[in-house]
């Protein structure tokens, strides 16, 4: 009997961790517990950013007043610089959504929550889409819901006036480029095909010059790069990161280099960024789905090393 | 959460079914899963061309032309000097399509250098500052770590971990000298345990994305299928 459930296993194990996987996932979805998750380094460092937005930018207006009264030299240059800033007083992100449906499910809570931060703040927000067309309307749901939902110290957010959703535009390395030279080169209208000159918002936002945090939750591999390029070394402007899991490794170097103020892995560093601003999400309830899953993997492989070394020891 | 119409309900069944051919190639590769694949790569393409159109070619190049062609008379050198560089990029950007035919595919050389030329040019400088410098600066750091005036053991075996990673690494990939006395073969091991550290943590990560994606659409099946469902037909 037991042989012939040992030889039944062997044909069909894979089966049987698909669905103690698919159990380890699924109970949870019907459990109400709340883990204890504690923010790493790198995702407060992203939310200390997007939180020290409007102290950045009177820094920088103040910064720039001080430079105005000091030098004659580009003063109607600097005057301009000065009136954008002023102009919104509690300073903008830009966030680009680069995404497709193939990696929303990890990246669509860092997006929500960082956007939700924003918006809590009272900080206009810029959103693009780089890299892929596929992802333009995913991201404008993203972005709609999360000024239709957030409920703060401000009014309910309202498109053109506390969020523009400029869309995709093809070519992203010319497209980041461009932004850095004027945004309105680069888009000339919105997602919705308004002009930019007609949004108010985009008074006071000309280039990324004008901007005071650059968080990009990409997907893709080759994208933070160009970020990292054109937004950090050209322009020097602060930039963060969320991404898939998969790819945090390879980018945290960049965090150590000091070139991102902050980095999200994967669905964990939306639950912790949840964490930290006190607003849990889809991420924080999906980590008691990952706990069951990641002790079942690492029973599997124990099991699995236990194994071959009794079956090597039979062997000899 | 529940649809608010029945259009909306329809796609949640549409996008719920799809799930679960998906997940039937679990069982055994079938009809059902090769079909909704053939669906997914299909509608990703065509939603990708229109989009693209919509978004690139249309707005940035037929509306300007358009436009120019209507009100020629009016314009200055500047713009037709715009109008003939868009209609040699137009014309360098069309000889992509010489692919193609195998007769005409040398022609597609030209674009591929014309963007090549344009990337070196700009990227190079980028690259180097970005991704060479700037980690060799988070390199350069000290080994002994103190703060205020006391010594930092944590920081300190941090920067010596960091700093014996980099050039035992680097080592055991220098392989124009044979590596055979024990000094080299032990940094060399040394550079592979780094390697094999950084190895384990990208499985882990992606164990942990992996396991993302399943819980979201789990997730997805429970709310806005089985509960969206009973919900709208006032069944919970």
């Amino acid at each position: 009997m037991m042989t012939l459930v040992l030889r039944w296993f062997d044909c069909n194990y894979r089966r049987v961790i698909y669905v103690l996987v698919v159990l380890c996932v699924l109970v949870p979805a019907f459990l109400t517990v709340r883990l204890r998750i504690k923010p790493a380094g790198a995702t407060q460092g992203l939310y200390d950013a997007v939180e020290g937005i409007p102290a950045a930018r009177r820094a920088a207006i103040a910064k720039l007043e001080a430079e105005l009264t000091q030098s004659t030299n580009n003063h109607d240059k600097l005057t301009a610089h000065l009136q954008r800033l002023r102009m919104h007083t509690n300073g903008v992100l830009l966030i680009s959504l680069d995404f497709d449906p193939s990696s929303a499910p990890e990246l669509t809570p860092q997006a929500e929550i960082i956007l939700r931060h924003a918006f809590m703040r009272g900080i206009p927000v810029v959103a693009v889409v780089v890299s892929t067309p596929v992802g333009a309307q995913l991201a404008q749901s993203i972005v709609d819901r999360a000024a239709r939902e957030t409920q703060g110290r401000y009014d309910i957010k309202l498109a053109g006036r506390d969020y523009v959703y400029l869309g995709y535009r093809p070519g992203y390395f010319n497209l980041i480029l461009q932004m850095g030279e004027d945004i309105s080169r680069a888009y000339a209208t919105d997602y919705a095909g308004t002009p930019l000159h007609d949004l108010p918002m985009m008074q006071g936002i000309k280039n990324l010059n004008d901007i005071d945090l650059v968080a990009v939750v990409t997907g893709f591999v080759g994208v933070p790069e160009t970020w990292i390029q054109v937004v950090k070394t050209k322009y020097n402007r602060p930039l963060g990161m969320g991404m898939t899991a998969v790819s945090v490794a390879d980018y945290t170097p960049y965090l150590h280099s000091k070139q991102l103020v902050g980095l999200l892995p994967g669905m964990r560093g939306a639950a912790e960024y949840e964490m930290a601003l006190d607003a849990p999400g889809a991420g924080t309830r999906g980590m008691l789905a990952q706990l069951a899953s990641h002790v079942l993997i690492i029973v599997l492989i124990a099991l699995g090393n236990a194994l071959f070394f009794v079956q090597r020891r039979n062997r000899s | 959460m529940m649809p608010e119409s029945f259009m909306d309900l329809a796609g949640v069944w549409i996008a719920a079914l799809l799930s679960l051919c998906v997940f039937s190639f679990l069982f055994k590769d079938n009809i059902l899963f090769k079909i909704t694949e053939a669906i997914f790569v299909g509608v990703s393409v065509g939603y990708g061309i229109v989009l693209s159109w919509n978004a690139g070619l249309h707005p940035k190049v037929v509306v300007p032309f358009m436009e120019f062609i209507r009100n020629y008379h009016d314009k200055s050198r500047a713009d037709f000097f715009w109008a003939a560089y868009m209609v040699v990029s137009l014309g360098i950007g069309v000889l992509y399509l010489s692919r193609f035919s195998p007769r005409q595919a040398w022609l597609s050389r030209f674009p591929m250098a014309y963007l090549m030329g344009i990337g070196i040019g700009i990227g190079m400088p980028l690259t180097i500052q970005s991704f060479i410098f700037e980690q060799m600066r988070a390199t350069l750091i000290p080994i002994v770590v103190k703060t205020n005036g006391a010594l930092d053991w944590a920081a300190s075996l941090g920067n010596i971990a960091l700093l014996a990673g980099v050039f035992s690494v680097l080592y055991y990939f220098f392989f124009s000298v044979k590596k055979s006395d024990p000094v080299s073969q032990t940094v060399s091991r040394v550079g592979i345990a780094y390697l094999m550290l950084g190895f384990g943590a990208s499985f882990a990560l992606t164990v942990m994305a992996r396991i993302s994606l399943l819980s979201a659409r789990v997730q997805f099946l429970k709310d806005e299928w089985v509960e969206g469902t009973l919900r709208y037909f006032n069944l919970l």
